[in-house]
């Protein structure tokens, strides 16, 4: 029910919305949103009533899961258990499933998904409220989008949820390419959908291998209840790492989130920061009773994780363009979500259940201060006439106070300043990790990935408020597209804002360990999870990311704290380490030369071959009885005597034949 | 409802002569007259399926116990066309080629879909074709009576023919209409696929008087039959009667029998005859279809063909008449000749079906213009049929059925839509048009979304067919193939689809507007009410295919599950358990 | 009367095809050429008269019959012929013929034709047309 209504709503917008709705197309899709973040919440209080009336004769409370029709099967209905096993049949139903996992992703879909749809209504215009060409197609997609999303996390089928997967996937295409004129939108476009589909690929080879293991099953139930794990266990994990890697805009799949951002920015804070790229930490976080299983993965993933939060650090430091450094931003705090992922090694140790919590934290924290930094850049944006370059703005503070305070809450909870939201999650994450070096066989891996964390910690607070700086404080400098007559957007741009900054700010403390709302005491009622029963606050952890966080955040005031041009107050001298950030570590250059040449000069080759080689051996055969014939053509000569000639001659051969024969 | 049947069958022939003869009215009285007719034939073949709904209650209940292909009884028209012995006293059907035309669950939705593309073909040339248009609508409609009974036909000889008698509409209408390399192109497509089809006649002749000859085994009835139901009994119960043999005379041998050596061996000995003559069969018979289908290497015939050929006919061959490939592997090649299919079949063709989905990617990647890039696409796609055929399990025969149904949808509207460009701006090729989103909103709307059904878009059609046979490949229980290796290798050929159908999207509609100037006087406009009457149909028809394509399943199900059942059992499949491992 | 065995009825038979068919092939004159095939024919009939007698019945006769009067039949069409042939090329040479040939040979050529002077052939006799009263020397019309 909950993700059908922005699915028609998106139709019906399609349908009517060009002619019929013009500038009030975002109806639908609002009330669609408005609608499912309701009908969420009452799920939401339904699973948590469910869940915290433990029932121990119940052994699954807190998860529902209804069938409402068969989608598509092949072989006998009635097939089931290991006569099922025997013949294999696929049967792909659609259901949906409540648990505490899926409702508090859904009710965080369509609380921003809403917020930030209401905000489009003011972003989509342009200073006289005249709605820009394609409004309704803007909402259209949007609405799919909240609609695909919700799929994707109730689905209680991983072919529904691979439908969801896909489903996102097409609309952050029609979305990133929504200015379809520009050719780098388009490019944008089809390269966000390309690299994730290769990561869709294999994650849907990860779930064929896990529908053979599992004995055919495809609900999440059947798949994650193995009782025999064998070798493609593993193999599969791994494919399904790839998949979500692709989605969530992980190393090595990372290089098309950056350029996604060529979408409107509402685009960029819906799907790009705040809820597509966290189907991957959802896809793992569901697996996790399967990863759990296969320490092997589960370092492959810390490890990527790490990394990739290093890397998109890294590359944040340097970027001018504003949005550029959210969506690097983002992909090193997805980074820190796989870490935390990663640290879920062991299943019958509390530490799976303890990295869901922690990955999950920090992706409902992350949606909503990200989501929060992307509205006000968009703010931003659309007061500056899309110019977001930071060499051209400064000191904009006066000129958008909302949007300022919006930012600098949003730059707070990024940078893990307590008590703002990220200072929560950020830390749950690297005690996570910390916690697991000790249960691992390779502390010293976990150890390592833990430092790196913290030095992040440290990056991401330096390079957030390099940002912020850099575009509220200094000199107040306008682009000269904007003629000097900048102002405040609009209030249904202002409200959301005002109403994300007031969770950016408290969501952290209200879902952390200290109060009833804990959403570790919410996710620990899945069932088939060790719960850990005491607490102990990791101080040393706390102690270093807050203090990374801190330095990080003097640093940067010290370096920009005077605002003014990015050029001369450049912290270090250009050299190498600096080109290597500013040009993105020469990932897309890499991809270019390494993959997608040798790619295409094979297609190239395959062309010509087909072409040229293929049917020029076709035609060849074809020239064979033309040549044949060549060969007897000079008979053909038009004597009366010499065919007389022949026929003689043949008559007598034949003569002789027969003579000889008898 | 038989005589439904003969009707829908008879109408394009009438149709066709119509047109054929009526001359001298103009064009635009001919493809009315033809729109009319085709128009007809797809009301009455959506009748038939309307109709064929609750016969399928009774059909499916005894769905064990069927062992060959039994068409709807109230779907039969047959009567003797070449007698050539008398009926055998048991078996009524045997002795002569007889028109045998009926509908079961495996030709069921091929007749609705090949009234739909006709329609489309004829809505496609409603404003290209206006020489000698008579002709050109009475040869559609004569190509269109031939599909048609090459789905409906139960007599192989009949099959045959009408498979033949496809060509010959073809020949004219490429080497007539079509564009300025068309003489090669018909001739082409004309030697190639006679060849293909003389060379599975030989196949049909073999088989047909392998059946025929009790060389096999004494024991059997010897009689001859042209009836494919009746064939496909003969074929399964001569290789069940060989198998039991075999199996018994080597128990026999293990009790240490004198005598049972000999018999062991002659057993054998029969046995590999059999499967020997059978794999000839097997092999001669499949390469006509390879031909239609097409599978690499036996495609080039089709660019071409495809970029030669007017648009509108071009609909028609890659949404039809390849289907005819398949459907020749689905009705011929896998329940007459189960042993060969499965021993060196799977691993012969699946490894062709893998080849032709990524290079036929790769070429659609680097094609400059829509039309060709189709004819690749088209070519990588149907390559996902013959994979799903030879998972040779329900899973994959499931997936190939629907994936040859929703791809005859999507290749025939993003056909359409070439044709539209085509009328607009007389080129299709990628470097003339740009941007075009901005200028017709609708009908680049609608080229995404059948773009989105073709690249396999869950909740859009062409996701479950290809889902179908990749799950079915990768389930598959024959050791002769590595299926998930293969599986997961043709995988990509869905990253590939996306890539070529977003490149193109990316070329023509995305970016700066530029458009050529195509005819002065007649200012380009956005999709006319006639294009939408074509392509919103068929739109949320892909939808509702993509959304709840069960009911079709289990339409269908009797057939495919017979095909599957036939296969394990003449290959001693008692089904494997396969716990996990 | 002496009595020949039926050897020496085959051999003349023999004979006479075999002389028919060296002046088929062997002449470029198409009379003689004609000539020499109903050479060749009679030497057939002579075969089938042989057996007939020596075999007793008289199928072979009738045959024969047969083939005489067909070989008149044939002998009055490839008269008429001969004649249109001649007609058109003002010469019996059966080698001036040679159009059928394929289309990008060189026709075969022989000297002794190309040296026959068009000038020199004779013309054709002049008949006075039936029931008229002859003209003056020099405009009389052809047959």
């Amino acid at each position: 029910m909950i993700p059908l209504m922005p699915l028609v709503g998106g139709l019906i917008t399609f349908l009517i919305g060009p002619k019929v709705l013009r500038s009030q197309a975002h109806l639908p899709c609002i009330l669609a949103g408005v609608a499912s973040f309701a009908i969420s919440i009452v799920a939401l209080l339904e699973v948590s009533k469910a869940a915290f009336a433990a029932n121990p004769e119940l052994s699954n409370p807190a998860s529902v899961s209804i069938t409402y029709f068969e989608w598509f099967r092949s072989g006998d209905p009635n097939l089931v258990g290991d006569h099922l096993r025997k013949v294999g049949s696929l049967k792909a139903e659609f259901s949906l499933r409540l648990d505490p996992l899926s409702s508090a992703m859904a009710v965080m879909v369509t609380f921003l998904g809403t917020l930030i749809a209401v905000f489009a209504t003011g972003y989509m215009r342009d200073h006289h409220s005249k709605v820009e060409a394609g409004y309704s197609r803007f909402f259209a997609c949007v609405s799919l989008f909240i609609g695909s999303m919700l799929m994707l996390v109730l689905a209680d089928n991983v072919l529904v949820l691979y439908a969801g997967w896909e489903g996102v996937g097409l609309c952050s295409y029609l979305l990133i390419g929504f200015w379809f004129e520009k050719t780098s939108a388009s490019l944008a476009a089809r390269k966000a959908f390309l690299v994730t589909r290769l990561g869709d690929i294999a994650l849907f080879i990860g779930l064929a291998l896990l529908w053979i293991s599992s004995g055919y099953r495809l609900d999440f139930d059947g798949l994650l209840n193995l009782k025999n794990y064998d070798s493609s266990v593993g193999l599969a994990c791994f494919l399904l790492f790839i998949g979500a890697c692709g989605k969530s805009a992980q190393f090595p799949l990372h290089v098309w989130l950056p350029d996604a951002m060529e979408g409107p920015t509402p685009v960029s804070a819906l799907i790009h920061a705040a809820t597509m790229v966290t189907a991957g930490v959802y896809l793992l976080a569901r697996f996790m009773p399967l990863f759990a299983t296969v320490p092997d993965v589960q370092m492959v993933v810390v490890g990527i994780g790490t990394f990739t939060s290093l890397l998109a650090a890294l590359i944040a430091l340097t970027q001018t363009d504003l949005k550029r450094i959210l969506a690097y931003s983002t992909v090193s705090q997805l980074g820190y979500m796989f870490m935390a992922l990663g640290s879920g090694i062991k299943m019958e140790s509390a530490l799976p259940m303890l990295a869901i919590s922690a990955a999950m934290f920090h992706l409902l924290t992350h949606a909503f201060f990200k989501g929060l930094l992307f509205l006000s850049a968009g703010s931003v944006m659309h007061a500056m006439h899309h110019v977001i370059d930071l060499r051209r703005i400064g000191g904009l503070r006066k000129v958008l106070p909302v949007t300022h305070l919006a930012f600098l809450f949003g730059a707070l909870a990024l940078a893990g300043i307590p008590p703002f939201a990220g200072f929560w999650s950020k830390d749950e994450i690297l005690s996570v990790v910390h916690e697991a070096s000790k249960s691992s066989n390779y502390p010293e891996y976990y150890i390592f990935m833990w430092a790196v964390g913290i030095y992040v910690a440290f990056l991401t607070s330096f390079y957030t408020f390099r940002a912020y700086l850099l575009a509220f404080w200094g000199d107040c400098k306008l682009p000269e597209e904007v003629h000097g007559a900048a102002h405040e957007s609009p209030i249904s741009m202002t409200l959301p804002l005002m109403i994300i900054s007031i969770f950016a700010v408290g969501i952290g403390f209200a879902l952390s360990n200290l109060t009833p709302f804990s959403i570790e005491g919410f996710l620990s009622k899945m069932p088939g999870y060790v719960v850990q029963v005491e607490h102990h606050h990791d101080w040393l952890t706390v102690g270093f990311a807050t203090g990374a966080g801190v330095v990080g955040l003097f640093l940067a005031i010290a370096f920009y704290g005077k605002g003014g041009t990015l050029s001369e107050q450049t912290p270090l001298k250009a050299n190498f380490a600096i080109e290597l950030s500013k040009n993105k570590f020469f990932f897309d250059e890499i991809y270019n030369k390494v993959i997608v040449t040798p790619l295409n000069v094979t297609f190239v080759i395959a062309k010509v071959f087909d072409q040229y080689i293929l049917d020029g051996i076709v035609d060849l055969i074809a020239h064979f009885p033309k040549m044949i014939a060549q060969l007897f053509r000079p008979i053909q000569n038009g004597l009366v005597q010499f065919y007389a000639l022949a026929m003689v001659l043949a008559v007598t051969v034949f003569l002789i034949a027969l003579a000889r024969s008898m | 409802m038989s005589q439904l049947v003969l009707l829908l069958l008879l109408l394009p022939l009438v149709g066709g002569f119509v047109s054929l003869l009526v001359r001298n009215v103009g064009f635009e009285f001919s493809r009315k007259l033809a729109l009319g007719f085709v128009l007809l034939s797809l009301l009455i073949s959506l009748k038939i399926t309307w109709d064929y709904f609750p016969l399928i209650e009774n059909h499916a209940a005894a769905i064990e116990e069927k062992t060959t292909f039994v068409p709807i009884a109230s779907s039969v028209t047959v009567f003797d066309l070449v007698r050539i012995s008398p009926p055998s006293e048991a078996r009524s059907d045997t002795g002569a080629i007889r028109f045998y035309i009926g509908i079961d669950g495996l030709n069921l939705f091929l007749l609705p879909l090949t009234c739909i593309l006709f329609t489309g073909s004829i809505l496609g040339s409603w404003n290209s074709i206006k020489e000698r248009s008579h002709n050109y609508y009475g040869l559609l409609l004569l190509l269109q009576f031939a599909t048609l009974g090459a789905f409906l036909a139960f007599d192989i000889i009949l099959f045959y023919a009408f498979f033949e008698l496809t060509l010959i509409p073809l020949l004219f209408l490429i080497a007539m209409w079509g564009g300025p390399n068309r003489q090669y192109a018909s001739k082409k497509i004309f030697v190639y696929t006679l060849g293909g089809g003389l060379t599975t006649l030989l196949g049909i002749i073999g088989l047909v008087s392998a059946l025929n000859q009790n060389s096999i085994d004494d024991q059997l009835e010897s009689y001859f039959t042209f009836s494919i139901p009746e064939m496909v009994k003969a074929t399964h119960d001569t290789q069940i009667a060989l198998n039991k043999k075999l199996a018994e005379s080597k128990a026999e041998q293990n009790n240490n029998d004198a005598s049972s050596t000999s018999n062991l061996e002659l057993n054998q000995a029969k046995v590999k005859f059999w499967s020997v003559t059978q794999k000839w069969i097997f092999v001669l018979l499949t390469i006509g279809f390879l031909v239609k289908l097409p599978a690499f290497p036996l495609h080039t015939w089709q660019p071409t063909a495809y970029f030669e050929a007017p648009t509108g006919v071009t609909l028609v061959l890659a949404g039809i008449l390849a289907k005819l490939g398949v459907y020749g592997f689905l009705r011929l090649c896998i329940p007459l000749l189960p042993v060969p299919a499965w021993e060196f079949g799977a691993y012969l063709f699946s490894t062709l079906a893998l080849i032709s989905i990524l290079y036929g990617a790769a070429c659609a990647i680097v094609q400059d213009d829509f039309k060709r890039m189709l004819a690749y696409s088209s070519f990588s796609h149907l390559g996902f049929c013959l994979l799903g055929i030879f998972a040779l399990n329900e899973t994959g025969l499931t997936g190939s059925y629907l994936q040859m149904i929703n791809h005859g949808l999507n290749v025939g509207a993003l056909l359409f839509v070439c044709e539209l460009l085509l009328n607009r701006y007389g080129t299709t090729k990628f470097k003339d048009l740009q941007g075009l989103a901005s200028k017709l909103k609708i009908l680049s709307g609608i080229t995404v979304f059948f773009v989105m059904c073709s690249v396999g878009l869950p909740g859009l059609n062409g996701f479950v067919g290809e889902v179908m046979c990749l799950f079915g490949m990768f389930d598959t229980k024959n050791p002769a193939i590595s299926g998930k290796i293969i599986a997961s290798i043709c995988s990509f050929g869905m990253l590939l689809g996306a890539w070529y159908m977003l490149s193109m999207v990316m070329k023509i509609f995305f970016g700066k507007l530029s458009e050529p100037v195509f005819k002065k006087d007649n200012p380009v406009s956005d999709l006319t009410f006639i294009e939408k009457s074509f392509l919103f149909p068929l739109a949320s028809l892909c939808l509702l295919l993509g959304v709840y394509p069960q009911p079709m399943i289990d339409l269908i199900r009797p057939e495919i599950h017979l095909i599957s059942k036939l296969n394990n059992q003449a290959n001693n499949q008692v089904p494997i358990v396969n716990l996990g491992k | 009367m002496m009595v020949l065995d039926l050897k020496a009825y085959l051999v003349l038979g023999a004979v006479l095809f075999a002389l028919g068919m060296i002046a088929f092939i062997s002449r470029r004159n198409m009379i003689t050429m004609f000539l020499g095939a109903e050479l060749m024919l009679q030497g057939v009939a002579i075969n089938f008269l042989a057996f007939s007698r020596f075999r007793g019945n008289l199928q072979g006769q009738s045959f024969v019959l047969f083939i005489l009067s067909v070989a008149a039949c044939e002998a009055a069409i490839a008269m008429a012929l001969i004649v249109i042939l001649y007609r058109a090329k003002r010469s019996l040479d059966v080698s001036k013929w040679q159009d059928l040939r394929e289309e990008d040979l060189e026709p075969n050529e022989d000297l002794e034709i190309m040296a026959i002077d068009d000038n020199q052939i004779q013309p054709m006799p002049i008949l006075p047309v039936a029931g008229r009263r002859p003209v003056k020397e020099g405009d009389a019309s052809h047959v």
